[in-house]
C-alpha cells in the first residue's frame, strides 16, 4: 500500500481544511496548497514506490516545492516556470508509463 | 533587563520560522513567551483573550492535520482564542474589530519574547476554526484566532525566507503629517 490509513486521513483533512480557509485567503494561496498538498503526497509515497522513474519523479517534486514556495513572491517568473517544468515532468511520466514514451 | 536598543534589535532580527527540530521548549520558556502575550497591549485593557497552551507533540499533530498554513511541527503551540463571553459581558458588539488588533498585538509580543529567547517562533492562521475548536474542544464562546508555533529552529528551513518581489522602504509606508507627503521630518515641505 503506498499511503497507510494516518497518511490518507491527514492527506484528506489537508484538502478539505485547505478547502475552507481557501475561501477567506489570498487567491496565490491556491496554487500553494495544492502544491503543498503534492508535496505531502509525494513525501509519503515515494518511498514505496516501485518504479525507479515515478520514484525518482515523487522525490524531486517532494524536495522542490518547499523552496520554490518560499521563493513564489520574490520571483514570480521562476515560481511559473516550476511549476510548467514540473507539469512537463509528470506529462513525460503519465506517457512512460502508459507505454508511450519516447 | 533587556534594554531599548536589544528590544528593536529584536524587532529587526526576528524571523518567521517554519520548520523546527524536536528538541523540546522548556517548559519556563514557554511559559516566559504566555506570559509575553499578557503583557501585550489590549484595547480598553479589556483582555479579551484565552491561549491555548499546547506540548502534547500528538495534540499538534492533530492541529496541524487541520491547519494548512502549518508547515512544520514546532514543540510548542500558543492557540491565541477570543473570549466573546467576556466581551459580550463588557458591551462588545459580535466581531468587535479591536478583539482582532488584540489577537495581532498578543501574537507579537509572543512572536518576539520566543526570539529574544533564542527560539524560532512562526504565526498560522491558516487552519480550520471549527476543526481546531473540536480537536481542543473549546466552548463555543471561545473562538481559535491566531496560532504562534514555537520551537528551535531546523538545521534547514526547505520553505526558505519569503521575500517580497520588491524590498517595502520605510518611505514607503509613512506620510508625514497627512497623507500623500513625501516630505520627511515632520515639515509639508512649505
Amino acid at each position: 500500500m503506498l499511503l497507510s490509513e494516518d497518511e490518507v486521513l491527514e492527506l484528506a483533512a489537508f484538502l478539505v481544511t485547505a478547502a475552507r480557509c481557501l475561501v477567506d485567503e489570498p487567491v496565490d494561496y491556491g496554487p500553494m496548497r495544492l502544491l503543498s498538498g503534492a508535496e505531502r503526497l509525494c513525501t509519503y509515497a515515494a518511498p514505496r514506490i516501485e518504479d525507479a522513474q515515478t520514484r525518482a519523479l515523487f522525490e524531486h517534486l517532494a524536495q522542490h516545492i518547499p523552496p520554490r514556495l518560499g521563493r513564489r513572491n520574490g520571483d514570480p517568473d521562476g515560481y511559473l516556470r516550476f511549476m510548467d517544468d514540473s507539469c512537463r515532468r509528470i506529462a513525460t511520466e503519465l506517457l512512460r508509463r502508459a507505454g508511450r514514451g519516447r | 533587563m533587556t534594554s531599548l536598543p536589544d528590544c528593536l534589535e529584536c524587532i529587526k532580527t526576528r524571523r518567521v520560522t517554519r520548520y523546527f527540530s524536536e528538541e523540546a521548549v522548556p517548559r519556563e520558556a514557554f511559559v516566559k513567551i504566555l506570559e509575553a502575550g499578557r503583557w501585550a497591549p489590549s484595547g480598553g485593557n479589556r483582555r479579551l483573550h484565552r491561549f491555548i497552551a499546547i506540548q502534547d507533540r500528538e495534540i499538534i499533530e492533530l492541529i496541524r492535520a487541520v491547519s494548512p498554513g502549518m508547515l512544520g511541527y514546532p514543540s510548542a503551540l500558543a492557540v491565541i482564542c477570543i473570549d466573546w463571553a467576556k466581551a459580550g459581558s463588557l458591551g462588545c458588539k459580535p466581531h468587535h474589530h479591536g478583539a482582532y488588533i488584540d489577537v495581532g498585538t498578543a501574537a507579537e509580543n509572543m512572536l518576539l519574547a520566543g526570539h529574544a529567547l533564542g527560539l524560532g517562533t512562526g504565526p498560522v492562521t491558516s487552519f480550520s476554526a471549527s476543526a481546531v475548536s473540536t480537536i481542543l474542544r473549546l466552548p463555543d464562546w471561545l473562538t481559535p484566532e491566531m496560532m504562534v508555533c514555537i520551537g528551535y529552529p531546523a538545521g534547514t528551513q526547505p520553505f526558505g525566507r519569503s521575500l517580497p518581489a520588491k524590498l517595502t522602504r520605510l518611505e514607503d509606508l509613512i506620510s508625514w503629517e497627512q497623507f500623500g507627503s513625501a516630505s520627511v521630518g515632520g515639515s509639508l515641505g512649505r
